[in-house]
């Protein structure tokens, strides 16, 4: 008498039970944990992302492939503070490579508003003028200026939080964020106090 | 010595980021920045930077969570099922050079064996002299057959070979 033998290949069911533990794995973190850590820091990635690089569909982009390679890394982090910091690493290295391979088009050239940026809607109050003049002394500095004054003034980072976003020594980002700061102020003509004797005054 | 921070610098910050510029921060402060170039610097580029960032804020459109969540599984599986059938394609592709090499090796051999079976024969028609025509015509033949059985072969390793893969990739 035949003895039916059970067929010992995976069946298509088996295989996808078998490797969901591995994804789960390769994730490195768990549903509830990724979308409350998403939440809070999509938008402010995002604002960071799109501010840096001048093109909102660019940071679109960017953003889901952070978030993806952050859920696979493998580091352990000791701080929200530290995932966070991960996070933006990642962020300004995938906004650094996407710039290299894109360097011969300026995202803040005059084709922007053809591409039907979303930033460059003004509603034609002063408010909006200040902004547009805002990205206009953006676009007037380098890469990483943009990224020390964002994550300093705009997210309120320390030099040290800065420092392990960018992938800079700590030491550095004083001189860094002063400069870019000074550039700024000029770009946007300022016209600071007379200062003479100030507490502050930079001697230049 | 070049000084490039103020001991305010940080009062003046949290001034701007919160809000409170100008009108709900103490008078002392006011009359600090309205005489340090970098307080003022640093007043006036947080506000501007976080007007912007609020404005960023508000304009994302940004995925949902739970579709970053189901995106990221998605990518994750498709790149572990590519992983896997790496090893698979890298067994094809071994394979398939080894059917070559097997197919290449025994043509020659084969070429070989017929070279010296012709010699052979045209030889015996020589020497049994101008009777022996039938010889020489089977000498002929056999030598206009070399390339035919080679390519015979070669067909005959090859086709399977070409069919697993076309089906396999299907």
């Amino acid at each position: 008498m035949p003895v039916a033998t059970r067929d010992m290949t995976l069946s298509g069911v088996e295989r996808l039970e078998s490797t969901a533990g591995e994804i789960a794995a390769a994730l490195q973190m768990d549903e509830d944990a990724f979308r409350a850590f998403y939440e809070r820091t999509a938008r402010p990635l995002w604002a960071y992302l799109s501010r840096v690089m001048g093109d909102a569909y660019l940071a679109d982009d960017l953003v889901q492939e952070a978030y993806y390679r952050f859920l696979r890394a493998d580091a352990a982090f000791d701080s929200e503070a530290h995932r966070r910091n991960y996070l933006y690493r990642i962020a300004t290295n995938l906004a650094r490579d996407s710039k290299r391979r894109q360097r011969t088009r300026d995202a803040y050239g005059p084709d922007r508003e053809a591409r039907g940026d979303r930033q460059a809607t003004s509603d034609g109050t002063d408010r909006a003028d200040q902004r547009a003049d805002l990205r206009r002394a953006m676009a007037g500095l380098s890469r990483q200026e943009r990224e020390v004054l964002w994550l300093a003034y705009a997210e309120g980072s320390s030099h040290q939080e800065i420092a392990s976003a960018l992938g800079l020594k700590a030491s550095g980002i004083r001189v860094l964020l002063f400069r870019a700061r000074r550039k700024l102020a000029r770009l946007l003509h300022l016209n600071p106090p007379d200062l003479s004797g100030g507490p502050g005054r930079a001697q230049d | 010595m070049r000084r490039i921070e103020c001991t305010r610098e940080a009062d003046a910050f949290e001034a701007a980021s919160l809000g409170r510029w100008p009108d709900r921060c103490d008078d002392e402060l006011r009359a600090h920045v309205a005489t340090c170039a970098m307080c003022a610097e640093v007043v006036a580029v947080t506000c501007a930077l976080q007007d912007e960032r609020h404005e960023a804020i508000r304009d994302a459109q940004i995925l949902r969570s739970d579709l970053a969540w189901w995106r990221a599984e998605r990518r994750a599986r498709e790149e572990a099922a590519q992983a896997a059938a790496r090893p698979i394609a890298f067994a094809h592709l071994a394979a398939v050079a080894c059917a070559v090499i097997a197919a290449l090796g025994l043509a020659g051999v084969a070429f070989g064996w017929l070279q010296v079976l012709t010699g052979g024969l045209t030889r015996l028609a020589q020497e049994a002299g101008n009777g022996a025509s039938v010889l020489l015509s089977l000498t002929t033949l056999v030598r206009w057959s070399v390339p035919f059985a080679i390519g015979l072969g070669a067909w005959l390793v090859l086709a399977p070979v070409v069919l697993y893969l076309t089906v396999a990739d299907d």
